[in-house]
């Protein structure tokens, strides 16, 4: 069995980053959906979610990308993928989802898009 | 061939890949195009889990899972006792208006159907769905 784990860390300029780790499927979706929920809650809707260690996504866990991207975008923000590994961004392009997020590959560009 | 019986609960779903991924190591079909035929059967069980419990309780039903692959062709062969449920008779997806509308589901028969080059749902008199996949290895 697969260990799933999220964490949460305050950036400055009201972003979030969230670090999740292993498959997010329909297992695990709805960890990552409560995670987003808590931080909508609290106004923030400027996340980062680094998903260099996650190296499996379902249409579940995307479909909470698709959900939380809509949220976001109609509040001032946007959710920014980083470092998606390559089977995680063949199942991006396959939904069409990499002509829909901004995907970047480190902290530091993502910061970028919130400037 | 392999076969598995999956319980009726997420958390196999990891059971599920292992199994499918263990099949199509001894197929001849490249890493990338093996990681989205995992996918595909992971989205028809998690759709079989989600649609399947209607007026039944959970662990009543039974899903069998067979994977088989030959030089020409990957099969796998889904067959559950849940509730009656066709996903090649839902709609095509509209993209553009999915993502509009911000929705969280209704993405897994898309997968599918990108991914695997025959769809066929069959609907047995001893109330069984069954749901035969096919990907083509020369395809």
């Amino acid at each position: 069995m697969s260990n799933f784990s999220i964490n949460v860390q305050q950036l400055e300029g009201n972003i979030s980053k969230i670090d999740i780790g292993g498959y997010l499927d329909a297992h695990t979706f709805d960890e990552f959906e409560s995670t987003l929920i808590d931080l909508f809650d609290e106004g923030e809707y400027k996340i980062i979610v680094d998903m260099s260690e996650v190296p499996y996504i379902s249409s579940a866990g995307a479909g909470v990308f698709i959900w939380a991207h809509s949220q976001a975008n109609n509040n001032d923000g946007d959710i920014v993928i980083m470092k998606p590994s390559a089977n995680v961004s063949e199942v991006l392009e396959l939904l069409g989802l990499d002509q829909v997020f901004k995907i970047v590959s480190n902290l530091e560009a993502g910061l970028k898009t919130f400037a | 061939m392999k076969e598995m019986v999956v319980p009726n609960d997420t958390r196999y779903l990891n059971d599920v890949r292992e199994m499918v991924s263990s099949v199509l190591k001894s197929s001849s079909l490249e890493e990338k195009v093996s990681n989205m035929i995992i996918l595909a059967v992971d989205e028809a069980i998690a759709n079989i889990m989600e649609h399947a419990t209607a007026n039944q309780i959970e662990s009543d039903i039974k899903i069998e899972l067979a994977v088989k692959a030959d030089d020409e062709k990957l099969v796998v062969m889904i067959r559950d006792s849940g509730k009656r449920f066709d996903p090649t008779g839902m709609d095509e997806v509209d993209m553009k208006k999915h993502l509009q509308s911000g929705k969280k589901h209704g993405l897994g028969i898309f997968l599918i159907r990108q991914i695997m080059d025959e769809v066929i749902y069959t609907y047995k008199k001893d109330c069984t769905n069954e749901l035969c996949m096919i990907k083509y290895i020369n395809n």
